[in-house]
C-alpha cells in the first residue's frame, strides 16, 4: 500500500513511541502490575473465605463492586457514542478523538463487567443464566446487551484500526519486532487500499456507527431499568433511563478529555491534539453537565415533593450532613456546577481547567453512583427488630477497595499497552466513500 | 592419686547415668498418669421462681479442656433441697449436649428456709470417669410476680405485682420486663422499675405482629434480682396483630413464561444488531478477499 507524504509524516512522529520502551514507561507498568497483583490477592480471599471478606450483607448486597460496574460500563457507552456521532456527522477535528474514545470504550467495556463477576457468589453457575435464561429480568437483559456491546465496541475500533494496520505493516521505516509485524499484518488482512477495499470499509464504519448510537441508548437504559424495575425508594423512577444515559455520556466525555490531555502532555501531541479540541469537548461536556443537572433536580424534587416515607428516608440520608450529605453536595457541586463555572467564564475555557474540571467530575460521578445503590439499599423496607448495625450500614473492606484499585489499573494499563501496540492518534484518513471526491473520482475510475 | 581420682570419676558417671536411665524409666509412667487424671468440672445454677409454689432451676456443667470451657454433656445432676438439718433429694437431671439441665420443682414448700427465710437448692455432680465432681448451690428468697392483663377504651394495659408471700411485703423499685416470644429471641417491649406498693402498670404496644393467630404470649420478668434470683410470670391474650395477608396482585411478568411482546422485541433488536454485525462480517470477507486477489 501507497504511504502518502501526511500519514508518513505523522507515523514518523509515533515511532520512538511505538519502537522504544523508557524505564520511566517500565516503572509505570510494573506498579500497574503490582496494583492488579494486589487486587487478584484480594479476590483469592474473596473466594477462599467467601463474601463476608466485602462489607456486603443481607440488606446492602451490593456495594463498590456494582458501582465500579456502573462507572466503567457508563465510561464505555460514552466514547462508543461520541466516536459514532462525530463519525456520522463527518465532524472534521474529529480525528485525534476517535482513536483514544473507542479505546476507552473497549478498555472500559471489559473492566466493566468484572466487577459484576465479583459482586455475584457462585460463579461456577454464571453460565446458567445463558442456559436458562429468563427474559422477564433486567439481569438477563443486561447480560445480552453488554456482551452484545463488548462485540460492537470491539469491532468498531478494529475497523477505525484496519487502515492503520496497513500502514504500520507497510512502513519500512518502523522496526517493531516480529510479533508486531506478524501482527500488523494479519490485522490489516490484506488491505491495500483500493476503492472497493475502502468502500467495503466505509460502508461497515457506517453501518456501526449508526447502529452504535441507539444501541448505547438501549444498553444504559438496560443498565438503569436494573434499578428502575425494583420498586425501591431511590431507584423506581420512570426517568432513570434517560438519566442514566446522559450521565454515562457525560462520564464518558470527562475521561475522554482527561485521557486527551494525560496523552497530549505525554507524547507531546499539541499538534494533533488541539486547544481546540478541549475546547469542543469542553461545550460538549457543559451542554451535558446542564442536562444532567435539570435531571438530577427533576429525579430529586419529584421523590421529596411525594414524601413518600420511604422515599422520604433516602432523601434524609443523603441530604443529611451525618450521612451523606457533604458527598451528595461534593457530587452535585463538583459534578455539575464546577465543569459549567469553568466553560462560562473565558478565562477559564481552557485546557488545563477543562482536563481539571473533566477530572473531577469524573470522580463526582463516581461518588453520585455510590449515592444511587447505597443509601437505598440501607433504607430496609423490611423493618427487623435487633438487626446488627454492620448489616443496615455499608462500609466498603480493604478487600473491596484493593479490587477497585486492581479494575482501575486494568483500564489504565490497557490504556498504555494499547498506545504501545497502535498510534494514539489515527495515522491514516478515514476512508470516506461518500461526498469525498478522492474517493468518488477512483470509485468511478475502478467502474470505467 | 590418679586410680582413686579415676574411680570417683567413673562412680560419678555410673551415677549420671543411672539419674538420666530412671528420668527416662519414669517419664512415660508420670504422662500416663498425666493422661489419666480428670479434668475438673464446674457447675452453674439459676433458680426462677414461676409462682408461689414452683420454681424451675437450670443447671450449667462446664469444664475446661484446652483452655477452652466446653458443656460436660450426659452425665447426671441431683438437683437437692437444703435443709438445716436435712436434705431433700429432689431428682436427678441428664445434662444435653450442651451440659445444659433443667427441673421444675413443683412444691417448693415441702423444702426447708434457712433462719433467714432463704431457700438453698443444690446443684451436685458427683464426678464421672473423665471429670471431677462439683457443685453449686443458690440461695432465693420466696417471691411472687403476677401479670394481669387490662383493656381500657381499646388500649392495652399489663398490670404488674410482686410480693414476698409470707410477710406480704412487696418488692419496690425492682426492674421488671416485659416481652414478648419472637423467632430467635425474645422481644422486649418495656424495661420499668416498680413502685413502692410492688406495683407497676404499663401501656402494651397494639402493634406487634403475631405469625399466626392474635394470641402473643406476654412475659414478665425480675432477672437476677439479688434476693429473690430470677422471677417470671407470663400470660396469653389475644391482643397480637395478624398480618392481613394481601392478596398478591398478580403481574405479568411473574409468569413462567416471559410475554410474547418481550420475547418478540428481544429476538428483533437482537436479530437487528448481529445481522449487523453479520453485514460488517461478510465485509471484512471480502475486504480480505480484495487483498488477497
Amino acid at each position: 500500500m501507497r504511504i502518502d507524504s501526511s500519514t508518513k509524516e505523522k507515523l514518523q512522529k509515533f515511532v520512538p513511541i511505538l519502537e522504544t520502551f523508557s524505564t520511566k514507561w517500565k516503572i509505570w507498568v510494573g506498579f500497574l502490575v503490582l496494583c492488579i497483583l494486589f487486587g487478584l490477592y484480594a479476590l483469592y480471599l474473596q473466594i477462599v473465605e467467601g463474601h463476608g471478606v466485602t462489607g456486603m450483607r443481607d440488606n446492602v448486597v451490593w456495594g463498590l463492586f456494582i458501582v465500579n460496574f456502573i462507572f466503567f460500563i457508563g465510561t464505555s457507552y460514552a466514547g462508543a457514542v461520541i466516536c459514532s456521532i462525530l463519525h456520522l456527522l463527518k465532524v472534521d477535528w474529529r480525528t485525534p478523538i476517535m482513536r483514544i474514545g473507542m479505546l476507552v470504550t473497549v478498555s472500559a467495556a471489559f473492566i466493566g463487567p468484572i466487577f459484576i463477576l465479583l459482586c455475584v457468589g457462585r460463579l461456577d453457575r454464571l453460565h446458567y443464566l445463558f442456559m436458562y435464561p429468563r427474559l422477564q429480568s433486567p439481569i438477563v437483559w443486561d447480560v445480552f446487551s453488554i456482551s452484545t456491546f463488548i462485540i460492537a465496541g470491539l469491532l468498531f475500533l478494529y475497523l477505525s484500526l484496519i487502515k492503520d494496520f496497513a500502514t504500520y505493516r507497510d512502513a519500512e521505516f518502523l522496526n517493531v519486532g516480529k510479533f508486531r509485524t506478524w501482527a500488523y499484518k494479519t490485522l490489516s488482512m490484506g488491505y491495500k487500499d483500493k476503492p472497493e477495499q475502502r468502500r467495503q470499509l466505509a460502508i461497515s464504519m457506517n453501518l456501526m456507527s449508526f447502529i452504535l448510537v441507539p444501541m448505547v441508548i438501549i444498553v444504559s437504559s438496560v443498565l438503569s431499568w436494573i434499578f428502575g424495575m425494583t420498586l425501591r425508594p431511590g431507584w423506581h423512577s420512570s426517568i432513570f433511563g434517560p438519566y442514566f444515559v446522559l450521565a454515562a455520556i457525560y462520564t464518558g466525555t470527562g475521561v475522554i478529555i482527561v485521557s486527551l490531555w494525560v496523552f497530549r502532555k505525554l507524547y507531546k501531541l499539541d499538534e494533533y491534539i488541539t486547544d481546540k479540541h478541549f475546547r469542543y469537548l469542553g461545550y460538549m461536556m457543559l451542554a451535558l453537565a446542564s442536562a444532567y443537572g435539570y435531571f438530577t433536580f427533576s429525579e430529586y424534587l419529584t421523590s421529596w415533593y411525594g414524601s413518600e416515607k420511604w422515599e422520604g428516608e433516602v432523601m434524609h440520608k443523603l441530604f443529611s450532613p451525618d450521612e451523606y450529605g457533604y458527598w451528595f453536595l461534593y457530587a452535585n457541586t463538583v459534578g455539575i456546577i464546577l465543569p459549567i463555572i469553568v466553560m462560562a467564564f473565558k478565562s477559564t475555557r481552557k485546557t488545563g481547567w477543562i482536563a481539571f474540571a473533566a477530572f473531577f467530575m469524573v470522580s463526582a460521578m463516581w461518588v453520585k453512583r455510590y449515592l444511587i445503590i447505597v443509601p437505598t439499599l440501607e433504607s430496609a423496607l423490611i423493618p427487623i427488630q435487633d438487626i446488627r448495625d454492620e448489616y443496615v450500614h455499608y462500609s466498603a473492606t480493604w478487600v473491596e477497595w484493593a479490587l477497585t484499585i486492581g479494575g482501575m489499573a486494568s483500564f489504565l494499563l490497557f490504556m498504555t499497552l494499547a498506545a504501545k501496540f497502535v498510534t494514539i492518534i489515527p495515522v491514516s484518513k478515514m476512508p470516506d466513500f461518500k461526498n469525498n471526491p478522492i474517493v468518488e473520482a477512483e470509485k468511478n475510475m475502478a467502474t470505467s | 592419686m590418679n586410680k582413686s581420682n579415676f574411680n570417683i570419676r567413673r562412680e560419678l558417671e555410673r551415677s549420671i547415668s543411672y539419674v538420666i536411665f530412671m528420668i527416662f524409666l519414669i517419664s512415660p509412667g508420670f504422662l500416663v498418669s498425666q493422661e489419666k487424671e480428670t479434668i475438673k468440672s464446674r457447675m452453674g445454677i439459676e433458680v426462677i421462681q414461676l409462682s408461689e409454689s414452683s420454681v424451675k432451676t437450670n443447671v450449667h456443667l462446664r469444664a475446661r479442656v484446652n483452655k477452652v470451657y466446653r458443656g460436660v454433656s450426659d452425665v447426671d445432676v441431683n438437683i437437692i433441697g437444703v435443709g438445716i438439718e436435712e436434705d431433700i433429694k429432689l431428682g436427678t437431671v441428664k445434662t444435653d449436649k450442651d451440659g445444659k439441665a433443667n427441673m421444675i420443682i413443683e412444691d417448693i414448700s415441702r423444702l426447708e428456709k434457712n433462719e433467714e427465710g432463704y431457700y438453698t437448692i443444690l446443684a451436685e455432680f458427683e464426678g464421672s470417669e473423665g471429670y471431677k465432681g462439683s457443685d453449686r448451690d443458690a440461695e432465693f428468697k420466696p417471691a411472687v410476680l403476677t401479670i394481669e392483663a387490662l383493656e381500657e377504651d381499646s388500649i392495652y394495659k399489663l398490670l404488674i405485682k410482686s410480693y414476698e408471700p409470707d410477710s406480704m411485703l412487696p418488692l419496690a423499685e425492682q426492674i421488671v420486663t416485659i416481652s414478648v416470644p419472637r423467632l430467635f429471641s425474645d422481644l422486649v417491649i418495656a424495661e420499668e422499675e416498680t413502685n413502692d406498693e410492688g406495683l407497676l402498670e404499663i401501656e402494651f404496644p397494639n402493634d406487634i405482629m403475631v405469625h399466626e393467630g392474635n394470641d402473643l404470649e406476654i412475659t414478665a420478668s425480675m432477672i437476677e434480682t439479688d434476693d429473690y434470683g430470677t422471677l417470671r410470670a407470663s400470660i396469653t391474650k389475644p391482643w397480637g396483630l395478624n398480618p392481613v395477608k394481601a392478596e398478591r396482585a398478580e403481574r405479568a411478568l411473574w409468569t413462567p413464561n416471559a410475554p410474547v411482546w418481550m420475547l418478540l422485541t428481544f429476538v428483533g433488536l437482537m436479530g437487528a444488531v448481529w445481522g449487523h454485525f453479520l453485514i460488517i462480517g461478510i465485509k471484512l470477507y471480502l475486504i480480505r478477499k480484495d487483498g488477497i486477489s
